[in-house]
Formats: C-alpha cells, structure tokens, sequence
C-alpha cells in the first residue's frame, strides 16, 4: 500500500513535467514560404484565440533563415505561446524556391515533427507567397488560410485540382519516378483563387497548367468516381461513372502510348455528349503534349518507357500518344430525360 | 450483567424482584402482575416493554384468560396449555433465547410455583409498509420493497416462492446486538460451496453490533478493498427471489432493509430492476446504453484531458480553436480544472443526496445552473471542461451500483492522463482489466460470462434474451452442484 501511494504521488508529481497545454499554443493555420538570395522567408498565419469568440482572430507572423527548419523555429521566437504547425491546411511555396527544387524544403517540412504529412502544398503563381496568404479572404470567421485549405479541399474533392499533400509530394519527389503536381493559386482582383496546377521536373518547377488541362490531367489522375470537365466556354461539367487507363502499347519499332476515357456526362443528346468528348479529346492531347514538353512525367508515361525499352532517357517525351474519349449521356436533373 | 448465569425460583415475587433489579433503568419495562378468581388462585407476572408489544394480545390473550381463571394454580406447561390463548409460546427456551425474544418485542410470562418462564410472542412494534424503494424504482413491475421488519421481510420472498425447496436459517450476529440474520437460499439449486462459505464468514463475523447489512458486507465479500462491489445489494424482494432462483444465496438482516446477494458478479451491475418485466428488445438496448455509459464516465474526463494536454493535433481544428478560446484567462491547467470541477460535482452530487427534497430542487438550480454558469463567467472553468465532467457525471447515474468504482477510477484515470496522454489512459484502462480479472465473489471469478472462460449462462448478460429462448437450468450458478428439482 505504501508503494501503491509512493508510486501515486510520484505520478501527480510527474504531471506537468512534459505535457502542454491547449492554452499554451497558438494554433498555425497556414504558411507560406519564399526564397531570395538564398534566404527563406517563412509568413505563418495564426489562429488567435479570442475570450470572447469562438471564432479566432488571424495575424501573420513572418521569420527569416537560411533553411527552412531554422525559418519555422524563429517564427515563434518572442512569444509566450508556442506555435503549432500541427493543424496547417495549407502551405504555398513561392515561384522562385520551387524554381530551385523543392526537395530541401519538402524534406525540411517532413522531419520538422509538427507539420503534419496531410498539410497541402500549393505553388504561388505570379505572386509572392506572402501576398497570396494575405489575400486570402476569411470564410465564416475562419482564418483566410484555413479557407483555403478549405477551398482546395473542396476542389480536390471534385477532381478539379491535384491532390497533392506533403507525404505524396515527398513520395513522388524522392522515390516513387512520377512528378509532383501541385495546385496553383494566383491573385486575381485582390483575392487568391486556383489558377491550374504547377508542373515539376526533376524536382522543380517546369511549367504550369490552365483550369481546363487540370481538370483533365485530374481526371487521368483519379481514382475516384466522378471528375470535372471544362467546355470551350469555360464552363463546368461533372462526369460520373469515370473510367481512365493510360497504358503503353507496342509497336514496331517504338512503344506509344494510347489514353483512353470512358465516362458518363449528364446531357441532353448523344450530340451534345460528342461534342463535350471532342473537347476534352483535345484538351487531354494538349494536356499530354504539355507533359512531354516540359518534361513532367505526372502520368507515369517515362516509367512506362523505361519498363518496356529498358532505357532511362527521356525518349517517352517524344513518343506518340493517340487518346480515345467516350462519353455516354445520361439524363441529367437540369431537364435531359425530357 | 451476566444474563445468561441468571437463574429463577418457584417464587414469583422473587423473580418479579430480581427482573425489576435488571431492567431498573429502563421506564419502557413494563410488569403486570395478574390473579386469577380460583381458590388458591392462579399467580402470574407478565413482563414486557411499552411499545414494543401489541396491547390487543396481551389484554385478550393473556390477561384476560388469567384473570378469568377459576380453577387452581397450575405449572407454566399446563397454563399454556389450558389458559393462555396465544399460538406462539416457547416453553422455558432458555436464559439467552428468552431474553433476546423478550428485548425483541415477546413477552414473559412466570407463574407462581413454577420457575419456567414462558415466552410470548406479542411482537407490534411499528413498521411502515413494504412501499417501493426509493433508490430502486421500476417503469413496470412489482412496487414492493423490504421493510426493517425482518419476518416481513422473509413473507415477501415466501410469497413469492412457494416451494419447499426455500430455506431459511437463522445465525446471530453482533456480539451485543444480537442481529438476527437469515441465510435464504434454495436447495437443490445454490451451490452448496458458496452456501457453506457464506455461512461461515457470516458466523465467523467479529462486530458487537450489525445494524444494517453493509456491515456484513463490508466483513464477508471478496477483496474488501475493491471499488467494485463483491456482494449485491437489493431492497426489492423480487430481484432477490430472481437471484435464488440463479442460486445464489441472500442474507436477510433484521431491521434493515437490504438484502446482500452472493455471489456478485460484474455483470449483475448492468442488469436493471426492470429489465426482465419491460421488452426485451427495449431491455438490450439500456443495457448496451449502460455499459457504454459507464465506460464514458470512465474515460471522458481522462480523454479530454489527454487531448487537451498531450495530443492537441487528435482535436479536430475548428474544436480546437473552440476549446482555445473557451479556455481564454482561465487561470488552471486542464487537469487542475478537471480535478476541481469533478470534486465540486461530487460535492453537490452529495450536498443533493443528503439534502431534504424540498431543498433539493433549489440545491440543484443553484449548483448546477447559477453556480456553473457563474463559474464559467467568472473565468474559473471553461465551458467545455463543465459539459465533459456534466455529462461524465450524468452517464455514471445510469450504473449506480458502481458509483464507488467510477467515482474512485475516474480520478485514477484523469492520473494517468497527465502523466502520459492516452497511452496513460490505455494503461489505466489495462489495470483495471486486470484489477477485474483477479476478483472473485465466493470464489467465483467476478468476469464470470464477461471474460471469464468459466461461462455459466449466456442469456443475460451483456444481452437479455427473451423469456422464450432463456434456459432456467443455465441461469449462472443454479443446478452446478445438484440436479433441479
């Protein structure tokens, strides 16, 4: 019974020792990192807790270093609270760091212990990564960057932008030989809004993508059941019942690859699902010739050409890719099956 | 005084003598000395204590038939026979057996000529009726509840089992008080092995006095110093037939109205009063509400307090920014709060228990509502630290027979959060798994039919099947030892 008591005290003294409280944190909702001359610069938006608000207030704190690690250290440097990364939506990552490869910073984001594996990435397009983050606008009282993560969220959701977090751009980049593809966002109007996706080669930045080649590369990327499609006009459609194969098929003298797409559009004639097919037909062509021109190998096409001729060159930018759209019309809501 | 070396003459003014000398203190001693119309005349005294007797009996049935009496004077044995006209009446039972009868409400009769005394049974003191208790209530179902009359107490469950196989026997306990206490069991379906153990810690029990069952229970069940209970406890003569009938074994106290049942196992604290008199399908589910209430107001408060302290990035964000800001100038850490908002809850709890109900319902506006809210105004505690240790508190009603235990683990528990998170948790969690796996109640393992390979019945216990598909042979212990009969 004395042990049984002297191991209780021992316990109630040891409380304290090492947790920390909910109180003691300021709670990062997103991030954006830059490069100049060397020099990261890191903008975290914090979340505020306000005595009398559920909602939080949101400021922006900004820290320099040369690495990324040392960056998100000083962020929290003269506070009382301890910023925690923890629950970061988002992170934007400027033009000129991706330019340089995002490996170091990717790497530097993974081993630092708060940042979670799921927090999203998001390439900075004509725009300081800073200014994105503070024009973001707040949703429901919610931090402007916790909405958008939100936003892309929502997006990724419908298949309308990569899905792209840190532990799958860590993948790709380091071991998986598929290049990354991150969102972009961009300012427009004063307010940041997806603008396509960034391309990677290698590791850094090699290009970028409008809406409607996002939507498509989404669509060869998914895995789910449904992806969104943008017309000539610019406008959305939904597509159901969503089949995608990319495969290699051998020729002669040289592999090509062949792209097929089978899905159901909610239309009112079969004319009007051949047109919307037609139209994306193209887009995946300009899409894949976009791919092979950059050399972001997002679809897997290069390790499909190295399995089958056994060289590691980049042959597979320069190999025909023939793509067969089918779409099936299916009566919609909106007034198709009258 | 040495009652039991007290001795009686043939002459009645010396025994009336030597009783007044023993009871002289005692102004509710009452002696009536009577004379019958014979020449010689009958002789006798009656001896017995104001209000502890019914007048009726003693006028009609006693004095009476003696003050009438015509005849000679006659040995106690024949006036027993040919005078008195009582259906109860011991015969020179014995020094000790007729002075624990006469301090029980019987009274003494000697007459003169003849040292034997006779006793009388004359028992009417007050009783109040067998009325629903008050911590046992039903939606449906019997509404009869155990008295402090003991005999009383033994018809409700004779009424409700009428068979032979019914057995009452009788032990004293308490050195001084003599408590009678009756050992209920059914033959042919207890298990001889428990009853013989019960039998023996109850003889073998050291107290001068038993005033209410705890006081056996605390002395004969298993692992005393256990939160959870090791012996069952019950005022409603219906759950004790329905134990008997699974053949466990009852002790009847007297003058208390609680009845001990053994063996008690984990299961049994899950099992309502009503829960055999209301669907069965209504039944499983409350059952299932109440396993999983205890377990909530186990961990609750541990959980939330590892959340908050340990594993801030489990919180879903926007709770988290809610929690954050509730806990704004609140000056404690979260354990700090969850200990002193727990320890003000069980004080109103127990302010609320001990208070008359006319007070009560102001008691529990003002402590739960005013002092509360106030509290959470005053920055003291945090709202969302009020609703976890509220609804810990609420959900550990629903299991009331282990109060003790949830009241005892969840500190326990809120501990082991601190110290190391949910992992803490975890191993708290684990230790009293363990704690579990080693009780036993009259050496039967306490998880018996939970986790216990020795499963007895499968029927009841953490669902209640219906009345149709039960298997009366397999109820827990009955017909282990012998074949029902």
């Amino acid at each position: 019974m004395r042990r049984a008591c002297g191991a209780a005290l021992l316990c109630l003294l040891l409380c304290g020792c090492r947790w920390r409280d909910a109180g003691e944190l300021t709670p990062v909702t997103a991030g954006a990192v830059s490069q100049s001359d060397g020099a990261y610069t890191l903008t975290a938006e914090l979340a505020l807790p306000s005595a009398d608000s559920a909602v939080p207030q949101s400021m922006t704190v900004v820290s320099g270093a040369p690495g990324i690690a040392q960056a998100i250290d000083r962020a929290g440097a003269g506070r009382d609270t301890h910023l925690y990364w923890s629950h970061a939506r988002v992170l934007l990552l400027g033009t000129n760091l991706l330019r340089g490869g995002m490996e170091e910073t990717v790497r530097a984001l993974t081993v630092s212990s708060e940042v979670r594996p799921s927090v999203r990435l998001c390439a900075v397009k004509n725009a300081q990564a800073d200014t994105v983050l503070t024009a973001c606008s707040s949703v429901s009282g919610d931090p402007p960057g916790f909405a958008l993560g939100d936003s892309i969220d929502l997006a990724v959701s419908r298949s309308q932008t990569p899905d792209m977090p840190l532990y799958r751009a860590l993948d790709r980049t380091l071991s998986d030989g598929i290049d990354p593809v991150l969102p972009a966002v961009s300012v427009r109007s004063g307010q940041a809004v997806l603008d396509g996706a960034a391309l990677f080669s290698s590791g850094a930045l090699c290009g970028w993508l409008d809406e409607a080649q996002t939507g498509a590369l989404c669509l060869l990327l998914t895995a789910g059941d449904t992806a969104t499609i943008y017309d000539a006009g610019g406008a959305r459609e939904q597509l159901h019942d969503l089949s995608a194969t990319v495969r290699a098929d051998s020729t002669d003298s040289a592999p090509a690859y062949s792209v097929a797409v089978s899905a159901a559009l909610a239309c009112e004639s079969q004319a009007q699902a051949q047109q919307a097919a037609d139209e994306l037909r193209a887009q995946c062509v300009q899409l894949i010739e976009t791919l092979q021109q950059t050399g972001c190998d997002a679809l897997g096409l290069g390790r499909v050409w190295a399995q089958q001729t056994g060289e590691t060159d980049a042959g597979w930018r320069d190999a025909p890719v023939a793509v067969s759209v089918t779409l099936r019309c299916t009566p919609s809501a909106e007034g198709g099956s009258r | 005084m040495n009652l039991s070396q007290l001795s009686f003459t043939t002459d009645l003014d010396e025994n009336i003598a030597r009783m007044k000398q023993i009871f002289a203190h005692d102004d509710t001693f009452i002696c009536r000395v009577v004379q019958g119309r014979g020449t010689p005349a009958l002789r006798a005294a009656l001896f017995f204590f104001d209000g502890m007797v019914n007048n009726e009996i003693i006028n009609e049935s006693i004095v009476k038939p003696i003050s009438l009496w015509t005849g000679a004077p006659m040995p106690m044995d024949a006036v027993i026979d040919e005078v008195l006209h009582v259906n109860d009446c011991p015969f020179d039972p014995g020094v000790d057996k007729l002075f624990a009868a006469f301090l029980y409400g019987d009274t003494i009769l000697f007459v003169d000529g003849d040292s034997r005394p006779a006793v009388l049974n004359t028992k009417g003191f007050v009783r109040r009726g067998p009325d629903e208790p008050d911590n046992e209530k039903v939606l449906r179902g019997p509404r009869e509840g155990f008295t402090e009359a003991f005999m009383g107490n033994l018809s409700l469950i004779r009424r409700r089992l009428r068979t032979p196989q019914l057995c009452f026997e009788f032990l004293q306990a308490g050195s001084v008080s003599h408590t009678t206490v009756c050992v209920c069991y059914l033959d042919g379906i207890a298990d001889t092995d428990v009853l013989a153990e019960v039998k023996r810690r109850v003889a073998a029990i050291p107290l001068d006095a038993v005033l209410d069952a705890n006081y056996l229970s605390e002395i004969i069940r298993d692992n005393r110093a256990s939160p959870f209970p090791t012996a069952g406890a019950t005022e409603r003569p219906d759950i004790v037939a329905a134990k008997l009938l699974e053949g466990r074994v009852a002790l009847i106290v007297d003058g208390t109205p609680v009845a001990l049942t053994l063996p008690h196992i984990l299961q049994e604290a899950f099992q309502a009063n009503d829960d055999y008199y209301i669907s069965y399908l209504y039944t499983n589910l409350t059952r299932w509400l109440r396993i999983l209430g205890f377990f909530l107001t186990l961990t609750l408060p541990a959980a939330y307090v590892s959340l908050l302290t340990w594993h801030q990035e489990m919180i879903p964000t926007r709770l988290l920014f809610s929690v954050a800001a509730a806990r704004q100038g609140v000056p404690f850490s979260t354990f700090a709060e969850a200990v002193g908002t727990l320890a003000v809850f069980e004080i109103l709890k127990e302010a609320g228990t001990r208070t008359p109900d006319t007070i009560g319902q102001a008691l529990s506006i003002v402590g739960g509502l005013v002092l509360g809210q106030a509290a959470v105004e005053a920055r003291f505690v945090s709202a969302p630290m009020v609703i976890v240790i509220a609804f810990s508190g609420v959900t550990a009603l629903i299991v009331p027979k282990l109060r003790t235990a949830a009241l005892v683990y969840r500190f326990f528990l809120l501990v082991c959060a601190a110290v190391l998170g949910l992992y803490g948790v975890l191993l708290g969690l684990g230790g009293i798994l363990a704690h579990l796996c080693r009780l036993r109640s009259c050496g039967v393992p306490y998880l018996t039919n939970l986790l216990s390979g020795e499963a007895r019945s499968r029927d009841d216990v953490v669902l209640r099947f219906p009345w149709f598909a039960m298997q009366p042979d397999h109820r827990f212990l009955a017909g282990r030892r012998g074949v029902r009969r």
